[in-house]
């Protein structure tokens, strides 16, 4: 859907910032441009939107160059979110969220009915929230609100630069999760900017990983970490990679599951809790939720057609996880 | 207290008139500069490479004293309400340019960011982003510039275009402060005001910001053109006449009275009158006889047909006491005596005025010439002190005593020339802070001992009977001493431009009564 080919940008004749990246970002993926800070991430990702012209090469967005209409034309059909948000502080969350729209000349029904949708989409109450101005916001509750203008006129393609980067660490684990399922509701292609690549891991179908301007690799995040292209994205990694690799992994991945596969927690919950599990939960998750549940006394139960086929310890989880990594190397292809 | 409140109900609609073209100048110039200086501030934020020239230029605009920057507009652009607006302006701009720059420049680069991001264009940022978040600091510009204009509008009396300075000045002039109050605190009320209801307005500007643009523009418009038709709309014949003339017992009502006319007056600084003539701002103007203007500007001197001016012959004035302990002084000062005549005066006043020669080189240079000695020029701590008034030839007078004095007795002397009005120099000479200074018998008689009608009627504008007078007078009530006369007289004199007194065959001030009465 998007298109990179050979994109270098120069700052002042001398200062590299991105150097000959090329990239396709499919259609309702997740695509993530991951490094250090000054890596030309930031600059890559305000290329997609010409708030920044590259030197040369091109972009493309389904098969048309991005010149060739204005650049505002072009923003409007572009979600675009950052760190700091970016709120009008003289504007009610009402016309924050209507900006787009009223440049697009909505009519303003239209326009009011869309900004409470989007404000209980993102989860703020639009009777709580929309005439108050953002000040009154605490940080998570502005990042919504960026989120629910970045999505007013629904763009099929959102730009996210450090979305979470300013929001303390539980309030960003929150609102991540809220907004990845989110995504994948709502299926827009999104390219986000993180130097924190637990996010990208979480978040990411897959990622670029760049260093000093140069593109080191595109890939899955499972490729990116057991077959990397090169020693920088080994060491990259290398000081997170058992979190990583609990990350990337997923517990279909660890078992042989069939058509009528379930899973579950046994013994069920006490709580509210819904005890089925997802198969494309991440160990991670799966371990973390293992831990609150204590995990001493729980198991994980796998029925195929009713019967039970596996009933894993959390040791279990962690023998398969390690002959999986195994398989991995040694066949040298993911799942 | 008392005086203040007599003073201001009877004088009620000059105060009004005063008061109205005052905000009638402070309101022009801002609109003006308001109108130029966001744009110019927003062009700054647009193009960094100029963003300092500009600032830089407004600031130093800003430094130039108020009253130098009006008088570099004279040459310009005259007297009257043009140069005066085009002054405060120039004032107002550097508040407005300034603050509308840093206004524009501390909106957070995250909101104009996500603005650009959203496919804003850069006017649509500009008029929906930018300005409404810097309209509190623009807005703080703007007040501040209309309490620094409300208070230089005060000094734009000084070039002939009224305000509650004119007030101020005749009252200095006059050592009158009933009447200097009666023009500063209005002046300081207006300030206090329009901060006031202009800092209500800021606290509030979101929510006023529409209906306040249009409201402010449409009033002042109105004020403005009000105030610009009462400046310049007359086109009758119109006199300029100094604030000084226009409050003494020997100036412009008897004046009036004696030639039996009317005619509009525009008040301005004395040393302006001449310009204000040769540019046709005004059409009579009430100078001095010796003005060296007069020469150079090709104008008239009205003849005074019906002998109402006074004898105002030229004369140093000295402290009795000090004469007496100081007889060589005496001796030095009295060399000048009976040495210059009207037409030499005319001429030392025109080599300053018109040919900017220095003052003190023009008096070294006519005593040189004279035979006098002019060598000696001490640089020490003065022992005693020249006055003069703000006339040219009270400079040169001023320089050529002292060179007299320097050269004939050992005493070291200071100047203190240019003090503005005859009270001023001469409660001087009463304080014995200056011991000395040129003064005229015209003045003595009609200022400073002020007689009655019938001991005037009886002096008869005789010359030599209104030097005796004076100077016996003067000794008796104030222990004051006049020496021999220079030689010259500096009569009020009515001046028109020679051209158009011919074109009106106007020779005397009869004639010009005559013409007025048609």
């Amino acid at each position: 859907m998007i298109r990179l080919q050979n994109v270098t940008k120069t700052f002042n004749s001398d200062t590299t910032a991105v150097d000959n990246i090329s990239f396709h970002v499919k259609e309702g993926e997740t695509f993530g441009l991951v490094g250090t800070s000054g890596c030309g991430k930031t600059t890559t990702l305000k290329m997609i939107n010409r708030l920044i012209e590259p030197t040369s090469g091109t972009i493309t967005i389904n098969g048309n160059s991005i010149t060739s209409q204005e650049p505002q034309k072009l923003r409007r059909n572009i979600g675009y979110v950052i760190q700091d948000v970016g709120l009008f502080p003289h504007y009610t969350i009402e016309q924050n969220i209507s900006t787009v729209p009223k440049l697009l000349e909505w009519n303003e029904r239209r326009v009011q009915s869309r900004s409470e949708e989007l404000l209980e989409m993102v989860g703020l109450s639009p009777e709580i929230f929309s005439e108050r101005f953002p000040e009154s916001l605490s940080g998570g509750q502005q990042q919504r609100v960026g989120l629910a203008r970045a999505l007013a006129a629904d763009p099929s393609i959102i730009l996210m630069d450090e979305p979470f980067g300013a929001l303390d660490p539980i309030t960003k684990r929150q609102i991540r999760t809220e907004v990845s399922k989110l995504f994948k509701q709502i299926k827009k292609t999104i390219v986000l900017v993180t130097h924190d690549i637990f996010e990208a891991f979480e978040m990411c179908d897959r990622l670029c990983l760049l260093d000093e301007g140069k593109m080191q690799q595109i890939g899955t995040p499972k490729e990116l970490l057991f077959h990397p292209a090169s020693d920088f994205v080994d060491s990259f990694l290398a000081s997170n990679r058992f979190q990583l690799e609990l990350l990337s992994i997923t517990i279909s991945n660890i078992l042989k599951l069939k058509e009528n596969s379930e899973l579950y927690w046994s013994p069920p919950s006490e709580k509210d809790q819904q005890d089925d599990i997802q198969a494309d939960q991440s160990l991670y998750e799966i371990l973390e939720e293992m831990e609150q549940r204590n995990h001493e006394n729980v198991a994980i139960i796998h029925r195929i057609d009713g019967r039970v086929a596996d009933s894993l310890s959390f040791s279990d989880l962690l023998n398969r996880f390690q002959s999986y990594k195994k398989d991995l190397k040694i066949g040298g292809e993911d799942g | 207290m008392v005086d203040f409140w007599n003073f201001i109900i009877t004088n009620h609609a000059e105060l009004l008139d005063q008061t109205g073209e005052h905000v009638g100048l402070t309101f022009v110039s801002l609109f003006i500069a308001v109108i130029i200086g966001i744009p110019l501030g927003v062009i700054a934020t647009r193009f960094k490479s100029i963003s300092s020239p500009v600032l830089g230029a407004v600031g130093i605009i800003q430094t130039i004293p108020s009253i130098a920057l009006l008088g570099f507009m004279l040459p310009l652009l005259g007297i009257g309400a043009l140069p005066a607006i085009v002054a405060l302006f120039l004032y107002a701009l550097l508040p407005i340019v300034r603050n509308t720059y840093s206004g524009i420049e501390e909106v957070e680069s995250s909101v104009t960011e996500s603005a650009r991001g959203m496919g804003m264009t850069g006017g649509q940022i500009l008029r929906k982003v930018e300005l409404p978040l810097a309209s509190p600091v623009i807005f703080a510009g703007i007040r501040t510039a209309t309490v620094i204009n409300v208070g230089v509008a005060t000094l734009c009396a000084l070039i002939g275009a009224g305000g509650l300075g004119e007030y101020i000045f005749r009252g200095i002039a006059l050592n009158n402060s009933v009447m200097i109050m009666a023009g500063a605190l209005p002046a300081a009320l207006l300030a206090l005001g329009f901060d006031f209801v202009l800092g209500l307005v800021e606290r509030n500007i979101s929510k006023l910001m529409k209906p306040l643009s249009y409201g402010l523009a449409v009033v002042v418009i109105f004020v403005s053109l009000y105030s610009v038709s009462t400046v310049f709309s007359e086109d009758q014949l119109r006199i300029g006449v100094p604030p000084e003339f226009l409050e003494r017992a020997d100036g412009f009502d008897g004046l009036q009275k004696h030639y039996d006319f009317d005619m509009p007056v525009v008040e301005m600084n004395a040393s302006l009158m001449y310009e204000a003539l040769q540019n046709g701002r005004v059409d009579v103007a009430v100078g001095y006889s010796t003005d060296g203007r007069i020469e150079a500007f090709d104008l008239k001197v009205l003849e005074d047909d019906k002998r109402y001016f006074p004898p105002y012959e030229c004369a140093p004035v000295v402290r009795q006491d000090f004469a007496q302990q100081n007889p060589d002084i005496l001796q030095a000062i009295n060399k000048l005596a009976g040495t210059i005549d009207t037409e030499t005066m005319i001429r030392l006043n025109s080599a300053v005025d018109h040919k900017g020669k220095d003052e003190r080189a023009v008096a070294e240079e006519f005593l040189h010439k004279k035979g006098f000695e002019t060598d000696i020029n001490r640089q020490g701590d003065p022992e005693m002190l020249i006055g003069g008034k703000l006339q040219t030839e009270q400079f040169i007078l001023g320089h050529m005593y002292r060179i007299l004095i320097e050269n004939y007795t050992d005493l070291d002397v200071g100047l203190r020339l240019g003090l503005a009005g005859t009270q001023i120099v001469f409660n001087a000479l009463l304080n014995d802070e200056i011991q000395l200074y040129p003064e005229y018998t015209g003045t003595g008689l009609h200022v400073l001992l002020e007689p009655d009608e019938s001991t005037i009627d009886s002096l008869g504008n005789n010359a030599q009977k209104v030097y005796r007078f004076v100077a016996n007078e003067s000794q008796q009530q104030f222990d004051i001493r006049w020496l021999e006369p220079v030689g010259f007289e500096n009569t009020y004199a009515l001046l028109m431009r020679s051209k158009q007194a011919e074109k009106l065959g106007i020779e005397t001030i009869s004639d010009l009564a005559r013409f007025l009465n048609q």
